[in-house]
């Protein structure tokens, strides 16, 4: 037979349907460096080079507050830090201390550019407010974190930045606007944009 | 090979339109034609079309290969030269592609001749893979004919199988991309998701012309997310001429189709694959034709590198009459391709549509058009295998 025995189609017209699904996947997180290397359920080299990750993640994406008052009433008194930068960032401004740091292994895809990895895995600091109880932890991006040594967490929360900040859109799609009157007078349909397709 | 009339199945349209078949009837005029199929043996379907088509895509894979080692081929192609070494890394990581669809001229008897590749976005996918597939169960069902009636039609099996292969390499969620408000290029990227999430793809819905750029170069959804992988049925050289085109070397967005297919969406590969294959059966004799502003000889036909639904190809037909499809793609080289005879089945004449998906010869599909180039307008009409 040369064609399919059965086909099946499911979600055709219907919206994300299975977009809405978070994976869980295993993770590591650590109070210290030295409770890392003195753990066993990874090697000493993933521990220093997720290390190095989080601490260079901690003076990118920790939270900043202009005043040491606003810190500290989210991560408690004493427990915020003035960071100063380098470079373009004129001034400081105020970040909740390192408290500990949590690595998990990259996806084969995203092990790139300003994410490579030479051990495969991302190392992204922890936090903790003073809502936290002890073993509860904060990322960058606020989602909490339960437990020491290994975890499980969602994907979205174990990689590199989801999100970013959007300087503009519409970047993509203007040639073929262009060139949509066009098509519609010629072809005699009047889609409102022309076909993409050949 | 033979056009034949059929009864058609009462209540079709009602049926596409549950089946999410939406462009069944566009402007009123008809698309999808129920009422007529072309029968072929299976001799003709898997020595005239499967078994060149195989042969063609492989010819093609190692011409990629070859243009992607030489600057002298690109610039000859037209490639921009800012995205060489981006469109020479996706293919030397072994960046997987999905599909691509040959279209042959093919009379049944004579070997099929390739009019040309449409390997970046290729449409008129759903219709062939299943709605052709649901016409001839149901036509079958119906009495109207024999059982023992075929199909060359696994799309849809190698479309998930495909999906599958390439999975674990690819960053979720994945993005469909079409254009805004086109009803056929929605239904084709929401049948490919459909296909990606039967094999476990996570998958986003987005418009072309909702996608932004992060202060950090990245690419992003309407909710700021990261978009880091990116099914486009949106043609490359369109992104590479526009805003944001300059940022995908630098985004690590990973395309599919990836870039590379750039060297066989160009219509510049006919030219070179008859320079390394004079005389192939299934070629017809094809050059870079670089003034176009030479009287095209009767009997040629002349292409844009780059065009899409037939826009702006003029053919010079042996009997001397001109036929020229206005369009908006005239800027840019050109090739020239012998005229090669298309089969005529009443008022219509019929183009064959090879699907590869991947690396493999999956099925087809026919349309025809009443002018000698296939545009937009062209009809979709069922085949079936029927051994005499």
């Amino acid at each position: 037979m040369k064609r399919s025995r059965m086909l099946y189609l499911g979600v055709l017209g219907t919206v994300g349907a299975l977009s809405g699904c978070t994976e869980e996947q295993p993770a590591m997180v650590f109070n210290s460096l030295d409770e890392c290397k003195a753990s066993a359920i990874t090697t000493p080299a993933v521990c220093q080079e997720g290390y190095d990750q989080a601490l260079k993640n901690h003076g990118t994406t920790a939270p900043r507050f202009t005043s040491i008052a606003d810190c500290e009433q989210d991560f408690g008194p004493g427990k915020c830090q003035a960071l100063t930068h380098s470079g373009s960032d004129t001034g400081s401004f105020f970040v909740p201390a390192f408290t500990g740091f949590m690595v998990a292994r990259l996806l084969q895809n995203q092990n790139s550019g300003q994410y490579y990895s030479s051990s495969g895995y991302w190392g992204q600091p922890l936090y903790r407010t003073r809502n936290d109880s002890f073993g509860t932890w904060r990322t960058s991006d606020n989602a909490t974190i339960s437990g020491t040594g290994r975890v499980s967490v969602p994907s979205e929360v174990a990689h590199p930045a989801t999100r970013a900040v959007t300087m503009s859109r519409s970047g993509f799609g203007s040639v073929s606007s262009a060139r949509s009157s066009f098509s519609s007078s010629s072809s005699g349909r009047s889609s409102s944009s022309s076909s993409s397709g050949g | 090979m033979q056009r034949l009339p059929i009864a058609e199945r009462p209540g079709w349209r009602e049926r596409a339109e549950e089946l999410g078949f939406l462009f069944h009837t566009i402007d009123g005029e008809p698309y999808w034609i129920d009422d007529a199929y072309y029968r072929f043996t299976l001799r003709q379907v898997e020595d005239d079309i499967e078994a060149p088509s195989s042969e063609l895509h492989e010819m093609a894979m190692n011409l990629v290969d070859e243009v992607l080692r030489s600057e002298s081929l690109l610039t000859k192609l037209r490639i921009p030269r800012p995205f060489w070494e981006w469109i020479a890394a996706s293919w030397h990581r072994g960046e997987r592609h999905l599909y691509g669809r040959m279209d042959f001229a093919y009379d049944g008897k004579s070997p099929a001749k390739l009019l040309e590749f449409n390997y970046d976005t290729p449409t008129s996918l759903y219709e062939a893979a299943y709605f052709q597939w649901i016409w001839l169960e149901e036509q079958i069902a119906a009495g109207n004919l024999p059982r023992g009636a075929d199909q060359y039609n696994a799309i849809q099996d190698w479309l998930i199988q495909a999906w599958g292969d390439q999975k674990k390499d690819l960053p979720k969620p994945v993005y469909f991309a079409s254009v805004r408000d086109h009803a056929e290029d929605r239904g084709t990227i929401l049948y490919l998701r459909d296909c990606a999430v039967q094999a476990g793809v996570e998958s986003q819905i987005i418009d072309i012309e909702d996608i932004g750029i992060s202060t950090e170069g990245h690419f992003t959804d309407l909710d700021d997310r990261i978009i880091r992988a990116l099914f486009k049925l949106y043609p490359i050289e369109f992104m590479f001429e526009e805003e944001f085109g300059a940022r995908l070397p630098t985004s690590a967005v990973r395309l599919i189709e990836p870039p590379w297919k750039a060297i066989l969406s160009n219509k510049g590969a006919l030219a070179l694959l008859w320079e390394r294959h004079p005389g192939h059966p299934n070629l017809l004799e094809t050059h870079f034709d670089d003034e176009p502003s030479t009287s095209l000889p009767a009997g040629w036909v002349r292409k844009p590198l780059l065009s899409r639904e037939g826009a702006n190809v003029h053919v010079h037909l042996p009997d001397g009459n001109s036929v020229l499809e206005p369009g908006p793609y005239d800027a840019g080289g050109h090739v020239r391709q012998r005229y090669v005879e298309l089969p005529r089945f009443g008022d219509r004449h019929a183009v064959i549509g090879a699907w590869m998906i991947g690396d493999a010869p999956a099925g087809m599909g026919i349309r025809e058009d009443v002018g000698y180039i296939t545009r937009d307008t062209a009809r979709f009409v069922p085949h079936v295998i029927v051994n005499e």
